[in-house]
């Protein structure tokens, strides 16, 4: 067969992004385009999944003094099976946009901008050296950025992009400084080199910059508040950015890179990251009101729980629960967006009503949840008991992974649940909730997601094939199992008894100091904006002083003046003075003379 | 051999004629023209030598000072020519589109000539002598472009910037005097000195090495004698903003170049210098988060820039000077785009104030996208010339500092931030209230494709310049 | 060498010399002053040429031991007929008796030659006499309150001239028919010698506008006209210089390395006392009297300096500065008849008369120094000189100097570009005359100086002898 260069599947993407910009005045075939461009790039993905496996290309780049830059790329199996994971969701979430992005000025942006996302992603998959990474990785940043602040029209959502910039340009920052450690130490920025590389002094040094970065786009604590405001974007985005792309990157990463990070002692800052953030993500999740909201906390928990397992040295069960979350975050997050659409764009999950109306979509809903929720048999099952069977041995992280496990399902029946309930008082008047409203675009992408959380049950037999030589398989054991489905079936049984048949709790009200203590979001934002106006009060002060300086600088011409003023007193009109400065300066050159 | 810097040179001064003596509605196309000419011919040169792989050319024409042995000798070298391309590129984008404010087009236009005509020699100068002259020539045309087409505050800033740099170019004369009467066989030749200088005596060098290294400190600008920038950048018209931080900074960053390829006895000054740079970069970055003027903002990034531009010249590693005069290029198309971006604003809003201004993007998505992409040139995005520049500095840094040559990155992050959150404080955000009081037109929309397209180009083949290098 | 062939030239520069004075006699009586203006300007053409071409062919002939025609002499002839050139077109329109003034003109103008040409001492003295009397009646002319500025003038030159006398009598045993020959080295260390230096060195820095000699500066040239002041700065200021170099390049040489260090002293002195007194000045004219008084520092830059290379910056520098001012007083002349006097009357001149505007920018530029005017390369050849003679000090002092001097020419620049509405004024065809061959003078001979700088050598080595 053909050798096709892998980067080849970020080019149709890219492409239509600058057709987008071309027909940014005419955008009704810009969709159809989006969509096809991502099917062709989804076709180039099984074309290289399936010929030209474990390929590796290096492109020069350009060289200096001696030293090229290259950007090279591979499909060795972690690289293909994030570029499947990301060609499959693509097209979907094109699918889905085309019926939830309707109104025909945004479409030009919204697209172009989901273009460049979707390739940067692409091209994050296949990069087989930290530079091509890194140009991945910053483009996923700011496009992600422009995304979330899509509809800058509001007044939240400039914010939201301003925060999730602001915590992104860290990581990029800190990126970048690891790189250039790396190159400097190793003289190379393959991942292979580096790899195989003996360890250099500044590994440790890179390696923990590296993780700054990482905790900042795979939203881990304490960088993690931006991920919860990101859903000021268009839904699509954020079912593209919490499943596949975007805060994926950084727990790819980690896995890819997993050595040098064991080698540098830095396993167990990734575990207890990875606790501290799936903590803090199920606490919020109980707690938040608001629809997406909630799921932006379970992917913090997810991502945490990735890098328990990888702290751990799970790289299977991280594995696992990296290709099933893919899909069941895509699900809920299409769901919450029909949610929402059929709610006549309201967010709040007391005031949304009748999502169990059409019996169909709430099926695959309630199979997503039960997904995450790690009920038997769906891929969520298999993929989290593999991480709390890691755990085994050390008793205090399962206890807590079994916490966490029993918050997912509350929280996510919660989020089922009351949604679900009939609207008495409302019903009638204001927007009658319709799930009619929901066009077949919407509704498909809801019926592949699902298909394929049920496929991914078989991830846990098909994958210890796939990574043989990279992890070992995890056996899920039995007791484990086990315990994960009482664990799950209580969460949802509570769920159920709390918010039953139109209660509405509100444990803000209820319990204050158990919300307080779970809903610790706010606490997080305080902090950063203390961080804010501490480097605020700093800034103000180096700007008095540069005020100041500037004035006194200035003053100093004052002097110049006063002693022009001097001088021009001498010249007082009269000769006489004239005379005696003729005879003095005789005298000076005479003295002049004798010295 | 063909004379092209004569003719470059020629062109320019022949369009400046022309723009004088003809009628003030075809001062604008003229000197466009002549600009679009004298980029033809950067280009096509650029071209001939990826092809040659050889960029180096010089020309000799008639003594200048015959008892001093100068002759008006003009040079390509790889560094200089990334930067006359720059400089060619950000001129003409600046005679064609910055002129917003409708100021005079026949003096603005013949100014801005002048100064391509000063940018360009200095670039092309073979000797220190030639380089000062028209680092002069440059400097004076921006007073001038200052003045007479500034705002309210342009008489203190105008002059506050002829004060500065004239300190700047008397030092600079004073270097260059040092630098021929030490040198052995008493030269200004930029390639002669820079073989020969190790034989002058340390304290000697030392003493140079300072003198020329403030001139070009007050020209980059590095703290502590940058503060003529942020005011000349305030006051100045949208045309006198891209060419100063464009490219009269760069006059001042080619100079360190030169200056630390020069004299041998810079590489014990490298550390202290370094730490300066880390200073300035910082200080900058916090005196910028509290400016509320768009341009003014603008004005602190390039202090910024500057700063982390000089730690890489100040590493004295090829990675470093590479990058360095790869950044060079790189900041001159960003800060152009920025200010000419900032300049539409103050246009469109008759307002650069960030707690007035908002929702640029409602009134005009190029002026907001322009400064988005200028943004992300700023912070070092990839795909973008600056990113070259940052990984080769920032590489050179390290090896040559250590740790702390990273430092900058912190900067630069403050600075990325404070960007990003005025672009959402003002350009991608609601408008609140119908205060656009005009419209941009077609020329500042191609004026923002020329510069953009720069950017984009040079960040992602930046091979046709680095190769020179090499 | 055939006589009928060397001395043709030099007996035709004579010539035309005695014929500018008779002109200037018959003028008085004729009073005719258009006619006046060209003959006098012909002949003035007529002397630059000849002179040129003396100076071209290197002729080097003594005349009765008084005069001497050689490189060095015909060099200043043709640089004094320029500026007397210039001068005489600006007086036609701007002095009360153009006639009269034309005679008083002669006079000074053959005081001029007459340095230039001296190879006696008594010459010397003798032409800065007859200048300094004939351009203080040229300040009378112009009315009564002429008559204080005219007076200290006379005063103050006549006790330079005196002094000058007294130093004279005291080497006349070592050099009995007064020329400008080497007095006998042995005669070097004594204290005759070294006395009469110092009355020489005081009495030329009061005529060449040294601090501390020059207090007296400042009012005369802003109390005489405008067109007197721009013949004073430009000519008879310069005309001490050239006394200066024969006195003390060629009479005291052996006493070169003193020297070296007293004119050291006076450039510093003088530069800083005109630059910065000059920042507190509001009269533009004023102003101006103290630029050319910090610019006869820089000329003593090259008498600090005391080489070959020195002699040439300077006498680069005196041409350039001649060109520089009268340029500068033509355009102060002008408005002084409209009353504009200050630097806030300068106001929006770019709009009330762009070349007036432009001229006097480019003036200021070169005499900031700024490339590649004509004043840049001056002080370019001035500081490196110093630096060549091992003088970094003096070169620094001067370069902070020149510094300094941006302040005040700028605040006249900022003033002739302020946005105000004002009127156009008229410019008569003198001033645009003028103004337009310095503006082309400074620009060619900065871009191009070649000529000058080697004609400047040449006028410098024969000086020295070589």
């Amino acid at each position: 067969m053909i050798l096709v260069p892998a980067i080849v599947v970020a080019l149709p993407p890219l492409l239509a992004a600058f057709l987008a910009i071309v027909l940014y005045n005419d955008p009704k075939p810009i969709k159809y385009i989006a969509l096809g461009a991502s099917l062709i790039s989804l076709v180039l993905t099984l074309y290289l999944f399936v010929y030209s496996q474990n390929t590796y290309q290096s492109f020069n780049w350009f060289s200096i003094s001696g030293y090229s830059f290259g950007l090279s790329t591979s499909t060795a199996p972690l690289n293909a099976m994030l570029l499947l994971l990301v060609s499959i969701v693509t097209p979907v979430v094109f699918l889905y946009s085309i019926g939830y992005m309707q109104l025909p000025s945004e479409q030009g942006r919204f697209y172009s901008e989901m273009c460049i996302f979707a390739a940067a992603m692409m091209l994050f998959a296949i990069s087989a050296s930290l530079l091509t990474m890194f140009i991945a990785w910053e483009l996923l940043g700011i496009t992600s950025y422009l995304l979330i602040g899509f509809y800058y029209r509001k007044n939240e959502p400039p914010n939201a992009a301003r925060k999730a910039i602001t915590t992104i340009i860290i990581g990029d920052i800190a990126m970048l400084a690891a790189i250039i450690l790396i190159l400097n130490a190793y003289h190379s920025l393959e991942y292979s080199v580096i790899l195989s590389s003996p360890q250099s002094a500044q590994l440790s040094l890179a390696m923990a910059l590296m993780l700054i970065a990482i905790f900042t786009k795979s939203a881990q604590f304490p960088f993690h508040e931006w991920l919860s405001d990101a859903m000021e974007g268009p839904t699509p985005v954020s079912s593209f950015l919490h499943s596949s792309t975007m805060v994926k990157a950084g727990v790819f990463l980690v896995i890819v890179l997993l050595p040098l990070f064991q080698e540098s002692g830095l396993s167990n800052v990734i575990l207890a990251v990875g606790l501290i953030s799936a903590l803090i993500g199920a606490g919020n999740a109980l707690t938040e009101r608001h629809v997406k909201k909630v799921l932006a906390y379970s992917t913090i928990e997810d991502l945490g729980l990735m890098l328990v397992a990888l702290g751990l040295g799970s790289l299977f069960a991280a594995i696992m629960l990296f290709i099933v979350q893919t899909f069941y975050k895509a699900a809920l997050f299409f769901s919450a967006g029909i949610i929402i659409k059929a709610n006549d764009g309201r967010e709040d999950l007391y005031n949304l009503y009748n999502s169990a109306y059409n019996k169909f979509i709430f099926a695959l809903i309630a199979i997503s949840a039960l997904s995450i929720a790690a009920f038997p048999p769906f891929g969520g099952f298999f993929a989290k008991s593999a991480i709390e069977d890691s755990a085994m041995p050390n008793l205090a992280i399962y206890a807590v992974l079994m916490l966490i496990g029993l918050a997912t399902s509350i929280y996510i029946f919660r989020w089922l649940i009351l949604p679900a309930r009939h609207n008495r008082a409302e019903t009638g008047n204001e927007g009658f909730i319709s799930f009619y409203v929901i066009p077949k675009s919407m509704r498909a992408p809801m019926v592949i997601m699902v298909v394929l959380i049920i496929a991914s049950s078989a991830v846990y037999l098909y994958l210890p094939g796939y990574l043989s030589g990279i992890a070992a398989p995890a056996q899920v054991n039995a007791v484990d199992a086990a315990i994960s489905t009482i664990v799950s079936s209580i969460g949802i049984a509570a769920a159920y008894f709390i918010y039953r048949k139109n209660r509405r709790v509100y444990l803000s009200s209820t319990h204050r100091y158990i919300y307080a203590a779970l809903h610790n979001s706010t606490i997080t934002n305080s902090a950063y904006v203390a961080i804010t106006a501490v480097v605020t009060y700093v800034a103000e002060a180096v700007a008095k002083f540069d005020y100041e300086f500037d004035k006194a600088v200035y003053s100093t011409a004052s002097y110049f003046v006063a002693i022009g003023k001097a001088g021009r007193s001498m010249v007082n009109g009269q000769v006489n003075t004239y005379v005696l400065a003729f005879v003095l300066g005789i005298a000076i050159i005479a003295i002049a003379f004798l010295v | 051999m063909i004379p092209i810097i004569g003719a470059m040179l020629l062109i320019l001064i022949i369009g400046l004629v022309a723009t004088i003596a003809l009628d003030e509605r075809h001062s604008r196309a003229i000197a466009t023209a002549a600009s679009l000419v004298v980029l033809v011919i950067v280009i096509s040169v650029l071209f001939n030598s990826l092809l040659t792989g050889n960029i180096v050319h010089s020309e000799q024409y008639a003594y200048y000072l015959p008892s001093l042995n100068v002759a008006f000798e003009m040079q390509f070298t790889p560094i200089s020519f990334a930067l006359l391309l720059m400089a060619s590129i950000v001129s003409l984008a600046a005679i064609y589109a910055g002129n917003i404010e409708k100021e005079s087009p026949k003096a603005s236009s013949a100014l801005l000539l002048l100064f391509e005509f000063a940018a360009i020699g200095l670039f092309t100068s073979a000797n220190f002598l030639l380089f000062f002259i028209f680092w002069d020539i440059g400097v004076v045309v921006l007073f001038f472009m200052i003045y007479l087409f500034g705002s309210a505050g342009r008489k203190r800033a105008a002059i506050k910037f002829l004060i500065y740099e004239i300190l700047a170019s008397s030092l600079l004369l004073l270097g260059i005097l040092m630098i021929y009467f030490y040198t052995p066989l008493h030269s200004f030749d930029l390639s002669y000195i820079a073989l020969n200088f190790h034989l002058v005596s340390q304290g000697v060098q030392s003493l140079i090495f300072l003198i020329l290294f403030f001139a070009f400190l007050i020209n980059m600008p590095v703290f502590p004698v940058h503060l003529w920038l942020p005011d000349a950048h305030t006051e100045a018209s949208t045309q006198g903003s891209m060419a100063l931080s464009g490219i009269l900074t760069k006059f001042g960053g080619y100079g360190m170049l030169l200056l630390f390829a020069t004299i041998p006895i810079a590489s014990s000054f490298s550390y202290y210098v370094a730490i300066l740079a880390i200073i300035s970069a910082f200080y900058a970055a916090f005196v910028l988060m509290r400016q509320h003027d768009i341009k003014r903002v603008v004005a602190y990034t390039t202090i910024v820039e500057m700063s982390i531009i000089l730690i890489g010249i100040a590493s004295l590693d090829s990675f470093g000077t590479y990058g360095a005069a790869y950044g060079m290029l790189a900041h001159g198309f960003a800060v152009a785009m920025l200010f000419l971006a900032a300049g539409s604003v103050g246009h469109l809003f008759a307002d650069r104030d960030i707690r007035e201004v908002k929702g640029v993007i409602t009134t005009s998505l190029s002026t907001a996208y322009t400064f988005l992409i200028g943004t992300f040139a700023t912070t070092g995005v990839p795909l973008t010339a600056a990113f070259i520049g940052d990984i080769l500095i920032f590489s050179g840094a390290q090896s040559a500092f250590g740790n702390i040559g990273l430092l900058p990155l912190g900067a630069l992050l403050i600075t990325g931030a404070f960007m990003y959150f005025v672009i959402n404080k003002s350009f991608l955000s609601a408008k609140d209230s119908s205060k656009n009081v005009n419209y941009i037109g077609l020329s500042q929309k191609v004026g923002f494709g020329i510069l953009m397209l720069a950017i984009i180009i040079f960040g992602i083949l930046p091979f046709m310049i680095l190769k020179l290098f090499t | 060498m055939l006589p009928a062939i060397s001395i043709t030239p030099v007996t035709a520069l004579i010539a035309l010399l005695v014929l500018f004075l008779i002109s200037g006699i018959a003028a008085m009586f004729l009073r005719k002053a258009k006619a006046q203006l060209a003959i006098s300007s012909i002949i003035l053409l007529a002397i630059f040429s000849v002179s040129s071409y003396i100076f071209i062919h290197g002729i080097n002939v003594t005349i009765l031991q008084v005069f001497k025609v050689y490189p060095f002499s015909t060099f200043f002839i043709s640089v004094f007929s320029v500026g007397l050139l210039l001068v005489n077109m600006l007086s036609y329109r701007y002095s009360k008796d153009f006639p009269s003034f034309s005679m008083l003109l002669a006079f000074t103008a053959s005081g001029a030659f007459i340095v230039a040409l001296s190879f006696s001492l008594i010459a010397i003295i003798f032409g800065i006499e007859i200048m300094a009397l004939s351009t203080a009646f040229m300040i009378i002319i112009n009315g009564k309150q002429y008559v204080e500025p005219a007076v200290k003038l006379f005063v103050l030159a006549a006790i330079a001239v005196a002094v000058m006398g007294f130093a004279m009598a005291l080497i006349f045993q070592y050099d009995p028919q007064l020329s400008i020959g080497q007095i006998p080295a042995a005669s070097v260390g004594t204290y005759f010698v070294l006395l009469s230096l110092l009355l020489f060195a005081g009495a030329l820095a009061m005529e060449g506008a040294v601090f501390p000699f020059n207090l007296w500066i400042p009012d005369v040239y802003q109390g005489a006209p405008g067109n007197v002041t721009a013949l004073l700065s430009g000519i008879n200021k310069k005309v001490a210089f050239v006394a200066m170099f024969e006195i003390f390049f060629v009479l005291f040489i052996n006493n070169l390395q003193l020297l070296s260090t007293v004119f050291l002293a006076l450039s510093v002195v003088t530069m800083f006392f005109g630059n910065i007194v000059a920042l507190v000045q509001e009269n533009v004219k004023r102003l101006f009297a103290y630029s050319s008084i910090s610019q006869a520092g820089y000329i003593l830059i090259g008498f600090a300096a005391a080489s070959l290379y020195g002699i040439e910056a300077s006498a680069f520098q005196i041409l350039a500065h001649m060109l520089m001012i009268i340029g500068a007083f033509a355009i102060i002349t002008w408005l002084e008849q409209k009353n504009i006097k200050t630097i806030d009357d300068y106001a929006a001149l770019g709009r009330r008369s762009p070349l007036a505007a432009l001229s006097l920018t480019l003036i200021m530029l070169s005499l900031i120094g700024v490339p590649p005017l004509m004043g840049f390369v001056g002080k370019f050849l001035l500081f490196s000189s110093a630096i060549s003679s091992g003088l970094l000090a003096l070169a620094v002092l001067a370069i902070i100097n020149s510094f300094i001097s941006v302040y005040y020419y700028a605040k006249v620049i900022l003033s002739m570009y302020s946005r105000k509405e004002a009127k156009p004024i008229p410019m008569g065809w003198e001033v645009k005359a003028v103004l337009l061959i310095v503006v082309a003078a400074i620009i060619l001979f900065g871009i191009y100086p070649q000529p000058i700088i080697t004609a400047a050598t040449y006028a410098g080595s024969t000086l020295l002898g070589y």
